[in-house]
């Protein structure tokens, strides 16, 4: 398989995974601020942007942090590299590379994504066709993710669509935490949202499709300490980061069975070391210290940026010759 | 099917929707079977013309053809200067232009060496065609077109030693208007589908894909990436389409590329207007089909004609594809033609000029009617060692009225052709038809296509 398709395929996936958790994120969070005291915009819109890595471009625009401003800055806006519809480009000019590794169903779900998302998300959309579009965005996501589990051969490609997946999911976990987390836990127990917290770990859960499961399997009321060890350590969620690495692990282990490439070092050494730490955080000091959650998290982040430069310069072209 | 067809069509923003007009065009097999004749020899002139340009140079020695000529053209190579490609064939894959005169013959307009594309719609219209109207399908003998890709995978593996060569189509990215087409044919040929960042020439001289799991060996590459982009170590070294070495690893007989670099130099339409001759000078036959009567405007009667009957003549650039830079003398305005007067007049080498046809029109489908508009065919020859072409070809259709212009990129539309087996006594295939009908069909042509080089060779004088 081409070095350059292997990357494509990957960052397709990276991208779509994206797609749907931004989406969820959005609509989850609007959900959530219906049910809190009106607040100043710091709590309630801007977190969005600061999860999605839009600080900067956002600031830049200076147009105000209320709930229109900041949609059309993660929805609509083309000039935002992070938006939906910038995402929805990145994958429509990826697919015309990566077609050949697709099955027609995959294609056409990705194709349908991108077509909805062209005509749909536009600027100043009202609450209920937005929450209708980012509705859509995530089950046509879910369709995606189900043509991918079922109608394609577990092949080399595959196995990079995945991975990239996977490694998004991952960072999407710890962004969500992040950024949550800096707005939610108490400074010193003494927050005029302390009333409100749990309410915001069960936003936290949804945002990640966890909340079910969290009540399923943990069978305890919401509360901080015990989402954030489901969050991190669980080895069974889907969005649990601990779930992400193990399979993400496993997925380069049968790239590197197929590939028999011995010039450059392995990411499986680092991945197995991010387990490690994750399975031995001690999570009921991090769930009630704000700084060190978000030292912790800053580290795993930092860590997987660590493994998919690690996969890039093991199997994707050389740097230099991407930007033609 | 049909997924490949919604592709481009659903591509809004990068691609235009190709428009497909549902009425085919129709010809007689008999017909077809005298232009493919000519096709197949004009093909083999032309390779014998570029071999010799680039080795011997004897049809300039011999006054047929100027020296001047290839100095002043743009697509000559001279990087390419004394390379012999196998069976000496430079353009392996040519897209003929053909149009339908008022006197009902065949013309060939103009001879794309360089990267023909339009292949896929042809068969993609087929398929379209036979899913819509499958009963005439069944009831007439519709000559089939879909052999095409296996015969492009035959020609391209021939040209390389190896028992399986190894076979890549290498395409400037997807945002290049007939990315759709390459990449619909490295799936059918079962090859890789590439850009040149893709490729790596070694230390060996040899290129390689760059793969997943290191480097791997490439045998020939179809090209879909002009000349001047190739190698940024050879031709213009801004490219970054291409790969760096690529022309050295071509010269050491490492890599076979289709078509050859530089064929692009008999693509120069001065060069067309030469056609005839060097057809006779290469093979002493007659052309079996003629060209469209061609001012050169670098000669100083010829220009002076064209200048002053400007308003009568379709002026066109001698290297550009694509319609680009046309000039239709009698839909043109008065500032259009100062325009061209004055470019003519600043590079006359760089201009022809032929007489506006009365190009044939095939009925065609606008808002429920049927309204003629204005047609071409383009043919798609392959020559190595042995020589295809393809039945009939892809019809472009100009989609406004009166327009002559069908150029995708300026707003044309396409049409299947079939080539419709009328006559069958035998059951044998067209190519051996002995048919009384056909005979008497080929006699006729025979006088006609005499006509015409009479006609042309008027004009040359």
């Amino acid at each position: 398989m081409l070095a350059r398709v292997a990357s494509n395929l990957f960052w397709l996936n990276r991208y779509l995974q994206r797609v749907e958790n931004t989406s969820r994120l959005i609509r989850i969070h609007a959900n959530l601020l219906m049910d809190l005291p009106s607040a100043d915009p710091a709590v309630s819109w801007l977190p969005l942007v600061s999860i999605t890595g839009g600080d900067k471009e956002f600031s830049e625009l200076g147009s105000a942090s209320d709930e229109i401003s900041v949609c059309n800055f993660l929805i609509s806006d083309l000039e935002n590299p992070g938006s939906l519809a910038s995402n929805l480009n990145v994958i429509n000019a990826n697919l015309r590379s990566s077609r050949d590794c697709m099955s027609t169903d995959l294609f056409e779900a990705i194709k349908n994504l991108c077509n909805q998302g062209r005509t749909r998300a536009v600027q100043n959309l009202s609450t209920n066709s937005r929450q209708d579009l980012l509705k859509y965005f995530e089950l046509q996501s879910l369709a995606i993710t189900g043509a991918m589990s079922s109608t394609i051969s577990r092949d080399t490609g595959y196995l990079f669509l995945r991975a990239g997946g996977l490694l998004e999911r991952a960072d999407m976990t710890t962004r969500i935490l992040d950024v949550h987390s800096a707005n939610l836990l108490p400074v010193d127990g003494k927050s005029d949202l302390v009333p409100f917290e749990n309410l915001q770990w069960v936003s936290v859960l949804r945002s990640l499709s966890a909340f079910q499961m969290y009540m399923k399997h943990v069978k305890k009321p919401v509360n901080g300490s015990d989402a954030l060890s489901y969050l991190l350590q669980n080895r069974q969620l889907p969005h649990a980061f601990h779930y992400c690495l193990s399979e993400l692990t496993r997925c380069i282990d049968s790239i590197e069975q197929n590939n028999n490439n011995v010039h450059n070092p392995s990411a499986i050494p680092q991945l197995t070391d991010l387990i490690e730490t994750v399975k031995h955080a001690d999570i009921a000091l991090l769930a009630k210290n704000k700084q060190q959650l978000h030292e912790f998290i800053d580290q795993l982040q930092i860590a997987l940026i660590g493994v998919s430069g690690e996969i890039a310069s093991r199997y994707f072209p050389p740097l230099d010759l991407k930007s033609s | 099917m049909g997924i490949t067809f919604t592709v481009y069509s659903d591509d809004g923003n990068i691609d235009r929707d190709w428009p497909f007009d549902i009425i085919p065009r129709v010809m007689d097999a008999n017909e077809w079977s005298n232009i493919k004749s000519g096709l197949i020899q004009r093909l083999e002139a032309l390779n014998l013309f570029i071999n010799d340009l680039y080795n011997e140079q004897k049809i300039i020695a011999d006054g047929i053809v100027p020296a001047s000529l290839l100095d002043t053209s743009s697509n000559f190579r001279e990087q390419c200067r004394g390379h012999k490609p196998r069976y000496g064939v430079w353009a392996h894959i040519c897209g003929s232009d053909l149009v339908r005169d008022h006197d009902d013959v065949m013309y060939v307009l103009e001879d794309n060496l360089r990267v023909p594309s339009g292949v896929s719609y042809m068969i993609e219209n087929r398929e379209v065609m036979k899913r819509t109207l499958p009963e005439v399908f069944s009831s007439c003998q519709i000559l089939p077109v879909d052999d095409y890709v296996a015969n492009l995978g035959q020609m391209l593996r021939s040209l390389s030693d190896e028992p399986e060569p190894v076979l890549c189509v290498l395409t400037p990215g997807v945002y290049n208007s007939a990315y759709f087409e390459h990449s619909f044919l490295a799936r059918e040929l079962g090859a890789e589908l590439v850009e040149g960042r893709d490729l790596l020439v070694d230390a060996d001289e040899c290129v390689y894909f760059r793969n997943v799991d290191g480097l791997k060996r490439v045998d020939v590459i179809y090209r879909r990436i002009d000349d001047e982009f190739l190698d940024p170590e050879c031709f213009n070294p801004e490219s970054t389409l291409g790969v760096r070495g690529l022309m050295r690893a071509w010269r050491a007989g490492n890599v076979a590329i289709a078509n050859a670099p530089g064929a692009g130099v008999a693509d120069d339409k001065v060069i067309y207007s030469y056609v005839p001759d060097i057809i006779r000078y290469y093979l002493n036959e007659e052309p079996l089909i003629g060209n469209v009567p061609t001012y050169r405007c670098e000669d100083k009667e010829h220009r002076e004609y064209v200048l002053n009957n400007i308003e009568k003549l379709v002026v066109k650039p001698a290297n550009e594809s694509g319609g680009y830079g046309l000039l239709i003398g009698p839909h043109s305005t008065e500032e259009q033609r100062a325009e061209t007067r004055k470019n003519i007049l600043a590079d006359p080498r760089n201009y022809v000029a032929q007489p506006t046809l009365a190009i044939s029109t095939s009925p065609t489908l606008v808002e429920e009617t049927l309204v003629p508009r204005h047609v071409d065919l383009r043919p798609f020859i392959l020559q190595s060692d042995v020589t295809h072409v393809t039945t009939g070809g892809l019809t472009r259709v100009a989609l406004v009225e009166g327009s002559l212009v069908v150029n995708s990129s300026q707003g044309g539309g396409s049409k299947d052709t079939w080539v419709v087996q009328t006559n069958t006594p035998q059951s044998e295939p067209p190519e051996n038809g002995s048919g009384n009908a056909m005979n008497q069909q080929q006699s006729n042509n025979g006088t006609q296509s005499q006509t015409r080089s009479a006609n042309s060779g008027g004009v040359k004088k």
